[in-house]
């Protein structure tokens, strides 16, 4: 079985996809997530986990300033990065030698004498060689725990001013997702985290790279909603309780954005391209009008704000405790249906301001209010089963996916993988053919992957460059430079379902 | 404004044979270098596609001769001379870099971008109207500089620091007054022309400037050729364009040459030279890469240099790293700047004919 659990704002929901059925389960967030786990207890031993947080990450993202970060970089020659951070000596050149050492007393004082409560580590090329990272890591140990502690090699792209704020990003974020993972494996020993790019990467790889566990929901919705109704061009429009969010699909994966702007600073994070309007079935009516805010819970489901789900409920629909929401709606004055067509014009100018054939409608609302959506915007809607649990189902079917960014370098007899740096599969000053080094970067994908228990086989080429190294007019060995992926989508094994 | 890189995958594909000095690997690291600096996420950074030159652009420098041989050897591979041979499809690649010259030009002239670098390749100026020669195929300083004086600039300075002389785009400009032509080259080195006494015939007499670098010539020496010669001169020509041939085989490293310019020495020089075009031409400058072969440990330090000094950036930290410094010992000679002394002053005796500032 496959088990996603997708922690939202409000509630925390689970769905158990099997060859014959799906069964989603909708938690409180208040009652933790040992609740959720307890609920999926009979499945847990023979199903592969996956789990979706964005969320606590976003709210620690939103206070930063709490969490500083003592940045410690190793630029060497070229643009200046003082604005980054404090610049060390040292130097890994292109070729990803150490050409210039660091100074340990320097680096020793100015982690001595820090405030921060976490380092980011940061060496320009680190993703060529990541030794100068790893023994000021060996250093920072001395003063911080190691969780605390994050390096900027495992983001793995090149962009060095990029991959620095990333790392600040991961430093910042990295015990919560530590401590996270510690909560979730009391309850199940291995599982899967899932990214913003819709990909699902083990826990054990998201612990170094935490950043791209950023805005998970929208890619889940995506890869949700194509999984069950097998559209591979459409735009989902996820009515949530606080907002109703829009993702485009092409092709059955969602559109993906890269460098994605964090704390206000590019980063080498990828994820989801989506856009939000600030209003879902909680948000509150006031003064008979539809307000960009959430209070707490509707009066359907107990709370005690009257909420756009009590308008429909007013309208003649059913949902939790309708009749409360019809008693409040009527000693309001409000107008229920003008509120709705309120929202539904909002979600209509949304969808017509991006170019798509079909839309799925998703979340809790989907099944209430497609009708009235379907009639205004004159593009073909769906709204698939499980519709409110369609980001848990796309949490469960997701296929794991790693991105390897590989460079063969026969002169000086090394592989370089995500910054580790190895031995050469290729004999030394040899000139493997094109082909060879595709195949043994995504050999070296392959065996990664398998080291976490999985198999994947068909993994693609995104970028590949090569040449001759030339010394004295002699050819001394060969370079590539090869970025191999699993891609994101739905997992093989269930897309013939 | 912003600072244009004209740059495209394509200028990797040529080779004129695996291990010759002009080869795929000379940007390889530049890119490495580039890409990793975040050059072309800068905000002070645009990046500009090129395009082919036109048959009727290149004819502006090149005969028709020539141009249909070109074209034809290109087909089947040929021969020019012992550093130039012609692989299969060189045509189309040196319509490209040529292009791509054109294309800086362009963005410059219609203000897209303040200046432009045009990160170009195969290189061009020893490249003759007749035929090309010593590594280069098309003149692509001279094809923009024509397509430039077409579209209504008149007077352009080109400043070539390339280590070798560029005597192709001399030879085109040599009878031509809206063009000055200024080279710091090594001497002796190929292609062995680009002495003082070479200094322009009829209406180009004194448009042609050149200043011999004695080996060993470093950052100093340069700044004493930029300030007894090149901002005088510039003064008086008021050019209303500046085009820089931008060799970077004068720096220490260069395996063919034996100049000792550093990586910080480039950026200066552009600095300076961006300054002149800010004075003179409403900052409108464009520079198009020549030769340059210590790939590894020059390269992605000059061209860094170069596009951060075009680009306003801080110049602070570019530097070359500390490994390399002992050679820089071995390379930079005192006695060259009093060598290059006395080379200026026969500068000066020549051009005293011509020009104001140095009567």
């Amino acid at each position: 079985m496959f088990i996603g659990i997708d922690v939202g704002g409000t509630n925390t929901d689970a769905a158990v996809v099997g060859k014959e059925e799906i069964v989603s389960i909708k938690v409180p967030n208040e009652k933790g997530l040992g609740a959720i786990f307890r609920e999926l207890k009979g499945w847990l031993s023979d199903s592969r986990v996956v789990v979706s947080t964005s969320l606590p990450l976003n709210l620690l993202l939103s206070r930063a300033e709490e969490h500083p970060t003592c940045t410690i970089l190793v630029p060497g020659p070229g643009l200046n990065y003082q604005s980054f951070g404090k610049v060390v000596r040292g130097f890994v050149n292109h070729r990803g030698d150490v050409v210039e050492e660091i100074d340990e007393s320097e680096v020793e004082s100015i982690l001595k004498n820090s405030n921060s409560k976490n380092v980011a580590i940061a060496s320009k090329f680190s993703v060529r060689n990541s030794e100068i990272e790893s023994k000021i890591m060996n250093i920072a140990e001395r003063f911080f725990p190691s969780y605390c502690i994050s390096l900027s090699h495992h983001v793995g792209g090149m962009i060095y001013p990029y991959r620095i704020n990333t790392t600040v990003v991961n430093a910042k974020i990295r015990e919560t997702v530590f401590s996270l993972t510690d909560t979730i494996r009391e309850f199940v020993s291995e599982f899967f985290y899932y990214k913003g790019d819709g990909g699902i990467i083990p826990y054990q790889i998201a612990l170094n790279n935490p950043s791209e566990l950023y805005n998970s929901s929208s890619a889940a919705v995506a890869i949700g909603a194509f999984f069950l109704t097998r559209e591979k061009d459409a735009l989902v429009v996820d009515i949530g309780g606080t907002t109703t969010d829009f993702v485009m699909i092409e092709d059955g994966v969602p559109k993906i954005l890269d460098c994605v702007e964090i704390l206000g600073k590019k980063t080498l994070v990828r994820c989801v391209d989506s856009f939000s309007i600030p209003f879902g079935g909680d948000s509150v009516v006031e003064d008979g009008v539809l307000k960009p805010l959430r209070r707490g819970k509707s009066i359907a489901f107990g709370g005690e704000n009257l909420t756009l789900t009590d308008m429909l409920n007013a309208e003649g629909y059913e949902i939790g405790d309708y009749e409360s929401s019809r008693k409040a709606v009527n000693a309001s004055g409000a107008n229920p249906e003008d509120i709705i067509e309120r929202f539904v014009d909002m979600v209509s100018k949304s969808v017509d301001s991006v170019d798509a054939e079909r839309v799925i409608l998703t979340g809790y609302l989907a099944e209430y209010l497609s009708e009235t959506i379907s009639k205004k915007i004159k593009v073909n809607t769906i709204v698939p089963e499980h519709s409110s649990a369609v980001n848990a189902v796309g949490v469960a079917v997701s296929r794991v996916s790693l991105t390897l960014y590989v460079r063969f370098d026969t002169e000086t007899d090394r592989a370089i993988y995500n910054g580790v740096v190895e031995k050469s599969p290729f004999p030394q000053a040899s000139l493997p053919s094109d082909d060879e080094m595709v195949e043994k970067a995504e050999e070296k994908l392959i065996s990664v992957l398998s080291e976490y228990g999985y198999i994947e086989e068909s993994v693609k080429l995104i970028y590949f460059n090569s040449y001759t190294v030339v010394r004295g007019g002699i050819k001394r060995g060969k370079i590539a430079d090869i970025i191999v992926q699993v891609e994101p989508g739905v997992s093989r094994e269930l897309l013939d379902m | 404004m912003k600072t244009g890189i004209v740059y495209h995958e394509k200028y990797l594909d040529h080779e004129q044979s695996p291990t010759h000095p002009e080869r795929k690997e000379r940007l390889a690291y530049t890119m490495d270098q580039l890409i990793e600096e975040g050059i072309f996420d800068n905000p002070s950074i645009k990046l500009v596609e090129p395009y082919s030159a036109t048959i009727d652009d290149v004819l502006e420098v090149h005969t028709k001769e020539y141009v249909e041989f070109l074209m034809r050897e290109s087909k089947k591979g040929g021969f020019i001379d012992w550093d130039t041979n012609i692989p299969v499809g060189v045509f189309e690649i040196a319509m490209l870099s040529a292009g791509g010259a054109i294309r800086a030009g362009e963005v410059v002239l219609e203000r897209e971008v303040k200046n432009c670098f045009a990160m170009i390749r195969p290189p061009g100026h020893h490249a003759k109207p007749y035929i090309g020669a010593g590594f280069c195929y098309l003149n692509n300083m001279a094809i923009m500089v024509r397509w430039l004086q077409k579209r209504g600039i008149r007077r352009i300075m080109i400043l070539d620091w390339d280590a070798h002389h560029g005597d192709g785009t001399q030879e085109i400009f040599y009878d031509d007054d809206s063009v000055l032509f200024i080279s710091t080259h090594q001497m002796p080195l190929y292609p062995g022309t680009g002495f003082p006494y070479e200094c322009g015939t009829g209406r180009g007499e004194g448009y042609t400037i050149n200043i011999p670098l004695p080996p060993g010539t470093s950052d100093e020496g340069y700044m004493m050729v930029l300030d007894e010669i090149i901002k005088p001169v510039a003064e008086e020509f008021q050019p209303e364009f500046i085009a820089v041939s931008a060799g970077q085989d004068n720096h220490f490293t260069d395996p063919i040459t034996g100049l000792a310019l550093t990586a910080r020495g480039y950026a200066e020089i552009m600095r300076s030279t961006v300054e002149l075009s800010e004075k003179y031409c409403d900052g409108m400058l464009v520079a198009v890469l020549e030769g340059g072969y210590s790939v590894e440990s020059a390269l992605p330090y000059t061209n860094l240099g170069i596009i951060s000094a075009m680009a306003g950036l801080d110049l602070s930290c570019i530097r070359e790293p500390l490994n390399y410094l002992p050679e820089l010992k071995f390379r930079r000679k005192e006695s060259a700047l009093i060598k290059l002394e006395r080379n200026i002053d026969e500068v000066k005796k020549v051009h005293s004919r011509y020009w104001k500032c140095f009567s």
